[in-house]
């Protein structure tokens, strides 16, 4: 078991950068807590894999709030879409609960308003389902897709093949 | 199903972590129902997820109250349209704001009278009056599924008595069904239809005079207003059927001294909406069962000469409280907001709504209905 007598624990970022963070802000990590759970002797350093500065800069940020009560105060509203989803993969990987949560609500509320293209390439999916099967699909639930604002030049049934 | 994350270079660690479709889920549970009916076509897992996965329709439902996308569901006595709102439109407190409606298309079955509508889970059980008598339909408006029950009159040979049988609905969460119970109007004859099955299935009478309107469905049970005669005097009785057992027990009343109630759910409590020419009480009971456990919750007041039936009451998450009120004045019935915590009552500016209305609410879900068209 690991026993530092320091309150910080030390995590390296995938881009070299080391923090030192506070023992309370590493156990929200459950990631890291398992790591330091499992060393047999003092752990120096925390490497911590898919995770970049500016992500701990964020994650420390929320810390900073939610200990002040203030945790609504949160935005990642200057963030665009794809640095929003890689911020929710590296808090994925650090397994940070709450911060999680506040993440997937975030990215759900913004792919709220776009169209099924959009979607589909925001997760990299491939469509595996054959002309004849997608259409009958849409063709289903054809009211679905009506009166919503869907920005329209990403539809993209407009440039199916 | 293929796979990428853009964006993060570096090894994924050796660590057990989630599995990323698990990310995927968090992210859809959290969707309105509309736009997962949309994203069914992303690939052939997620419609399988979408539709065909009852863990994630229960996931789903559990986000849908939490983020409350609930609707609320109207209709004027005598039309043939069943108009929908957002829940949250309803309640808005910006200044000229109008509720947003929407149509909401519905097969011929229900195009007849609309007597009643109780909602569990996002379903809805519609009471429909023709002129052989009532008959109940399922639907879920989320999903635009609609559902007719096995003809009740099939079940007991007597066509007569169930001209006026009230129905209500409810979830037993115990074997994980949904149940449909029916009282016949004129005898205490109770039925219970399991939604996935073929018929109806007789059950105890009912325990005292059969009640006008259908039960709230709270703590686990259909929650009946109902009479009970002693003396030569009609008093109201409180009767929960509990759905797992299908048994009745009396639940005891708070003393009241008021003329007309209805009964309501909040919190997952029972509650009274208790009403005379001059006020409204909602009083709500805490603990299931236990008559000290009846605490008054608001007191709405009226203005001039209104006089209220609130037929449906229905009390918002933030203690704002809808319900129905008849003005004398311009003799129309209105949907009233009264906030709790301000005292002010709004009239919802709402077009299309003239006459006797029915509500309902429903929580957006995708619980599909067996044998729906």
């Amino acid at each position: 078991m690991a026993s530092s007598s320091s309150n910080l624990i030390s995590l390296k970022t995938s881009d070299g950068t080391v923090f030192k963070v506070e023992r309370a802000l590493a156990k929200t990590m459950k990631t890291v807590q398992a790591i330091i759970e499992e060393a047999d002797a003092n752990i120096y350093m925390i490497p911590i894999h898919n995770v970049f500065s500016h992500h701990m800069d964020m994650i420390i940020d929320y810390y900073k709030l939610s200990v002040a009560g203030k945790s609504k105060e949160f935005s990642v509203e200057k963030l665009d879409n794809d640095e929003l989803k890689d911020f929710l993969l590296a808090v994925h990987y650090l397994n940070m609960e709450d911060l999680f949560e506040v993440l997937t609500q975030a990215v759900a509320d913004r792919l709220e308003k776009k169209s099924v293209g959009y979607v589909r390439k925001y997760f990299g999916i491939e469509n595996d389902f054959t002309p004849e099967e997608y259409a009958a699909i849409r063709k289903k639930n054809d009211w679905a897709f009506k009166g919503d604002d869907i920005e329209p030049e990403e539809d993209e049934e407009k440039q199916e093949e | 199903m293929a796979l990428h994350s853009n964006g993060t270079t570096g090894t994924i660690a050796s660590l057990p972590s989630l599995p990323l479709e698990l990310v995927e889920e968090e992210i859809l549970s959290r969707l309105p129902v509309k736009k997962l009916l949309q994203l069914r076509c992303i690939c052939k897992s997620w419609k399988s997820l979408i539709s065909d996965d009852p863990k994630f329709a229960k996931k789903h439902l559990r986000m849908s109250n939490i983020l409350k996308h609930k609707h609320l569901i109207m209709n004027v006595l005598g039309d043939r349209i069943l108009w929908d709102s957002p829940l949250s439109s309803v309640f808005s407190n910006v200044s000229n704001h109008t509720v947003t409606l929407t149509e909401l298309n519905n097969p011929i079955s229900i195009s007849r009278n609309i007597s009643e509508i109780c909602s569990c889970d996002g379903i809805l059980c519609f009471t429909i009056c023709e002129e052989g008598g009532q008959s109940a339909v399922l639907c879920n408006p989320s999903l635009r599924q609609y559902s007719t029950l096995p003809p009740l009159k099939n079940h007991r040979k007597r066509e007569y008595d169930y001209q006026n049988a009230v129905y209500s609905f409810g979830y037993d969460h115990v074997n994980d069904v949904y149940k449909v119970i029916a009282i016949s109007g004129k005898y205490t004859e109770v039925d219970v239809y399991t939604l996935g099955t073929n018929n109806w299935r007789s059950i105890q009478d009912f325990p005292y005079c059969p009640p006008c309107n259908h039960g709230v469905f709270v703590g686990g049970t259909v929650t009946w207003l109902a009479y009970e005669v002693s003396n030569r005097n009609i008093s109201y009785v409180i009767v929960s059927l509990d759905l797992k057992t299908e048994s009745y027990q009396k639940i005891p009343q708070p003393d009241l001294k008021k003329d007309h109630w209805t009964l309501g759910m909040f919190r997952d409590c029972l509650c009274i909406f208790a009403s005379n020419k001059m006020l409204l009480d909602v009083w709500i009971m805490q603990e299931y069962g236990i008559k000290e456990s009846w605490t008054k919750l608001y007191n709405v007041p009226y203005v001039g000469t209104q006089c209220t039936y609130p037929r449906t009451g229905y009390i918002s998450d933030d203690d704002q409280v809808l319900f129905i009120l008849y003005d004398l004045i311009d003799s129309k019935y209105k949907l009233v907001v009264y906030n709790s915590k301000n005292g002010n009552m709004n009239i919802p500016k709402i077009q299309q709504m003239d006459g006797f209305m029915i509500l309902g609410v429903y929580v957006e879900s995708l619980i599909s209905l067996p044998c729906s068209y």
